[in-house]
């Protein structure tokens, strides 16, 4: 019944959000020197809780990881997984939507921002951490090592958020310092399309803990446990 | 003996035994010169003939020939010993890991010193450039850069000593957790190139020495759980 509440809510919201996003939100251009469709603007409400959501997924990747070496309970485990899975979706969604935008407003899909670049980094280390998990047979050496190789990985989170404040780039910034430097339309049609994004993403990752779960019970009994 | 003087007495031991090694099979550091020295000139058939732009590229490009050469060192400091069985000989020594993996760390990070002491110059003298900075910003730009790939491949070879495939996973391991400290590493070789001084590489030495230390201090916390099964 929950499971319905929450699904309905989700449903709600993002057809809330859909409405704002192509009809409520008005076209814009980001940044003056830019020549840009500015119907393609409303990719941004995709993007941004996109990347939020894949640095939200990471984040659960590191506790979760942080969490098993401290416990040793392979629940921990199943969620970091899960979630670096769920991560790597968002994040290449990120990059696929970025590169939409960036060939509208810049003219090329790639020019090898530090944004760009170090997303790109982001998404290769977490590709880097599940064929990692691939490669280990032993149960408790996967959960254990992985953890570790989570823990590590997450570094490159930092990397990528900070990348715009660190060095120059074209990538727009549209919140400085805690104030956020966009219209209230825009702002409102944001922060409802980010909360549908993580209902979302919150579902997805329970449904995938859930099987992960059953499929370790599952091959639990089948070895005779 | 206190803990403290045994770790590093331990640590150091570890450090000479694998030159020693090294010293008497020299395979891997005869792969590692013969590596870079093969890139180099490889280098020099993308740029052609008497190249007018080679401060522009070769400066920062010793930087991936430095990476890739680090790469063949990252199996000679766990995995090897995963491979002779003296893992748990390791493990029985009187010490904490954390005094095995710095001298871990520290042979791997005189390996590729060793090759650089070579490479470097020798690529001055093919491509007829020189670092119109002062000599110790250089070198203290390329052993802070160094000390940073060799601790990231000193916990990378640590983990996949368990794993399959080592060979593909070496570098899809190494190459995510590289790059913040080894694009301020180039930045600052570029820049030292042009002949800058030391303000005005101080932004890329602060991020290169952060980053250091925070992957210092994870490897530091974390390394227990890699080495021990």
């Amino acid at each position: 019944m929950r499971d319905k509440i929450y699904l309905a809510a989700t449903f709600i919201v993002n057809i809330i959000a859909l409405y704002m996003m192509f009809i409520y939100s008005p076209p814009l251009v980001v940044g003056a020197e830019v020549a840009a469709d500015p119907e393609v603007f409303r990719i941004f409400y995709l993007h941004l809780p996109a990347a939020i959501a894949a640095y939200i997924a990471f984040a659960i990747t590191f506790i979760g990881s942080v969490l098993y070496l401290r416990k040793k309970d392979f629940k921990w485990d199943v969620l970091a997984a899960a979630s670096a899975k769920l991560g790597l979706i968002f994040c290449g969604a990120v990059l696929l939507l970025g590169s939409i935008w960036a060939e509208n407003a810049w003219g090329v899909y790639w020019n090898w921002d530090p944004r760009e670049t170090t997303t790109l980094i982001l998404f290769f280390a977490y590709v880097a951490y599940l064929a990692y998990r691939m490669a280990i047979e032993d149960r408790e050496k996967k959960a254990r090592l992985s953890s570790v190789l989570g823990i590590f990985a997450f570094a490159t989170v930092p990397l990528s958020y900070l990348s715009i404040q660190i060095w120059q780039t074209l990538h727009p910034i549209v919140i400085r310092l805690g104030k956020v430097e966009m219209s209230p339309p825009v702002t409102y049609t944001l922060i409802v399309s980010l909360i549908g994004e993580l209902l979302i993403f919150f579902f997805i990752l329970y449904l995938t803990v859930k099987a992960e779960n059953l499929t370790e019970k599952i091959a639990k009994v089948k070895a005779g446990g | 003996m206190g803990a403290q003087s045994r770790n590093l007495h331990i640590a150091w031991a570890i450090l000479l035994k694998d030159l020693r090694l090294e010293l008497r099979r020299k395979y891997e550091i005869f792969s590692m010169f013969t590596f870079a020295l093969l890139s180099i000139i490889s280098f020099s058939f993308s740029l052609g003939p008497a190249p007018s732009n080679v401060l522009d590229v070769i400066p920062t490009s010793l930087w991936v020939i430095i990476l890739f050469t680090g790469i063949i060192s990252f199996t000679t400091v766990f995995i090897r010993e995963m491979d002779k069985g003296t893992m748990d000989g390791l493990r029985s020594l009187p010490s904490s890991p954390q005094a095995i993996f710095l001298g871990k760390t520290f042979y791997c990070f005189i390996l590729m010193g060793i090759v650089e002491f070579v490479l470097i110059p020798a690529s001055m003298i093919l491509f007829n450039y020189s670092f119109n900075s002062d000599l110790a910003l250089v070198i203290l730009t390329f052993v802070l850069g160094t000390f940073n790939i060799a601790l990231i491949g000193s916990m990378v070879s640590a983990l996949t000593m368990y794993s399959e495939s080592k060979t593909i996973l070496i570098p899809l391991l190494t190459f995510p957790l590289i790059p913040g400290s080894l694009i301020p590493s180039v930045t600052a070789t570029m820049k030292l190139a042009f002949g800058a001084n030391l303000s005005l590489i101080l932004p890329e030495l602060r991020l290169i020495v952060a980053f250091l230390l925070a992957i210092l201090l994870a490897s530091w916390l974390i390394f227990e759980y890699v080495f021990y099964e």
